[in-house]
């Protein structure tokens, strides 16, 4: 289970180790960085399907977070505003790229893969009672989810990333993908009824 | 179904999912998928699919990201020497001294020439010196006496530049920041950044000096060349006076002169010193010795307050006339 990074739960430690970093302590800024590596990355990752630029990106996001974070007022949390920085740089660089990471969906699936559709499909279809847990362990069933994200919209897979992955409330994503949170509803039931259609495309 | 409906049942099943829904929505949507299987179905499913997504594992950030991130922020920090608006505190520095000289300047000014006037105005007459005038007139002069050249003229003692070679310089000037925070004299240091060396233009009390000097004595062991250099001035040093191998209590022993005579002299004395390689050879200099103009130069004063043993790492309060000191941090891979 995530922990939850709200602005509520910011505590006096961040808010001195922000303090510092503002007055150009490196040491406070290394431990916000190690704070959060994890989770931005992993959110990166995610929206843009490849390990190197995904690191690259974590690293300008920070370096863009810290040269500018006299800037910080503390009126969102520390958090919303990395990821509203990460998530903008992630968004461009998918743009300027364009949608070379989808050459690799349409692979050949060995019989390992085709073991894990099977599972797949029967946890979805409701015809079995496996445990979510353990089947996102299985990294054939990882890979097939990920494609499948990685075949819908940049402004879906986004949302989906931020709300069903990380856990972030509506409120958090309107606010780090600066939209209207009617806007944020209803692109995450377009996201998840697309990532169904996806994965039956997929499985099928 | 028509469209609207379906957007209100898709309303329903996402509200659901994210624990949105009151009690009488729930209600209705256990309703609609009691009466529809393919409802149900769909709801399970993107149930089933929120949760898998939700139990995916955190990927964790490559092995050495968090260093990778400050090398880049120290190299930014030292290659941009002159950005249009410096980015980073220290860099900002540079604009506030500039700003707050430019106000100080502002609001000085006029003060100054009001007060001017109003002492033309309100001065009394000149009245004939009589001995007791005289006399309260020698007292009153002789603690000026005691001061400085320095305090006397209202300047600021220039002491020199202390240059770092170092192949090592993003620690160096890692070190000279964090002592200057330490030292809370963020307001008293500019500095500047070119390719091959970062300058540091302090300027503070001789207190403060002494204890920022304090505060970088780990410095040295990072550097293979300590050099104080004592600029020639147009009136009283023909020449350079160049201290190599300059130590840290020798740095100490230079900022507790408050007269140029003096200054020059105790650096000379070091240049010779260091020159024989004589590094245990006492610091003292004779206290009464004749300068090149043939007068008596003072002898230094004995052991002020500020000088008082202090932890490393506290800052102290501005004692003593103001001093300048330059740092040049020189990377010595540059220099090859």
């Amino acid at each position: 289970m995530k922990e939850p990074l709200d602005g509520q739960n910011r505590t006096l430690e961040e808010d001195v180790l922000i303090r510092q970093a503002q007055h150009g302590d490196l040491e406070a800024a290394g431990v916000l960085i190690v704070r959060y590596q994890d989770r931005l990355y992993n959110t990166i990752l995610k929206i843009c399907s490849n390990p190197e630029d995904a690191a690259e990106l974590t690293q300008d996001t920070f370096v863009k977070v810290l040269e500018k974070i006299t800037e910080f007022k503390g009126k969102s949390s520390f958090y919303t505003w990395l990821f509203r920085i990460g998530v903008n740089l992630t968004l461009n660089f998918c743009k300027r790229r364009g949608h070379l990471s989808m050459r690799s969906l349409d692979a050949p699936v060995g019989p390992e893969a085709g073991e894990a559709s099977s599972r797949l499909l029967g946890y979805l279809m409701c015809q079995d009672k496996a445990d979510p847990v353990g089947l996102a362990q299985n990294k054939e069933v990882r890979e097939i989810v990920l494609k499948a994200m990685g075949r819908l919209e940049e402004e879906q897979r986004v949302v989906l990333v931020l709300r069903d992955i990380e856990g972030l409330s509506y409120l958090e994503i309107a606010e780090i993908l600066d939209m209207e949170l009617g806007t944020v509803k209803s692109r995450i039931s377009r996201a998840r009824a697309g990532l169904r259609d996806m994965l039956e495309a997929v499985l099928a | 179904m028509n469209e609207q409906e379906r957007e209100q049942i898709d309303s329903l099943i996402h509200g659901l999912l994210d624990g949105q829904l009151n009690e009488r929505q729930q209600t209705e949507l256990k309703r609609l998928a009691q009466n529809n299987p393919s409802l149900r179905k769909e709801l399970h499913a993107l149930y089933r699919q929120k949760e898998l997504l939700g139990a995916l594992p955190i990927e964790k950030a490559p092995e050495g990201l968090k260093n990778e991130i400050l090398l880049r922020l120290e190299r930014r920090m030292i290659l941009n020497s002159e950005p249009a608006v410096p980015s980073h505190p220290i860099g900002r520095l540079r604009l506030l001294f500039r700003w707050t000289a430019a106000a100080a300047a502002m609001i000085l000014l006029p003060l100054a020439i009001l007060a001017l006037l109003v002492l033309q105005i309100v001065r009394p007459p000149e009245q004939t010196v009589g001995p007791l005038a005289a006399s309260e007139k020698g007292v009153s002069e002789e603690p000026a006496k005691e001061t400085t050249a320095a305090s006397e003229q209202g300047t600021v003692l220039v002491l020199g530049s202390l240059t770092l070679l170092t192949d090592q310089p993003i620690a160096v000037n890692e070190f000279i920041k964090k002592s200057v925070i330490a030292q809370k004299l963020l307001l008293s240091v500019s500095s500047e950044r070119f390719e091959d060396r970062a300058m540091y233009y302090v300027q503070c009390s001789q207190a403060q000096m002494a204890s920022l000097l304090k505060e970088l004595e780990p410095v040295w062991t990072m550097c293979s060349r300590q050099q104080f250099v004592l600029a020639p001035s147009d009136t009283s040093i023909p020449k350079a006076i160049v201290v190599e191998s300059v130590r840290p209590d020798q740095m100490k022993e230079l900022i507790r002169q408050t007269n140029p005579s003096r200054l020059q002299m105790v650096a000379s004395h070091m240049e010779r010193l260091n020159q024989r390689g004589l590094s245990d050879v006492s610091l003292k200099v004779p206290a009464e010795t004749a300068d090149s103009g043939g007068q008596t130069i003072p002898p230094a004063k004995p052991k002020l307050a500020w000088e008082e043993e202090r932890p490393a790492g506290e800052a102290v309060a501005a004692q003593g006339p103001d001093v300048r000191l330059v740092i040049v941090v020189k990377n010595q891979a540059e220099e090859k």
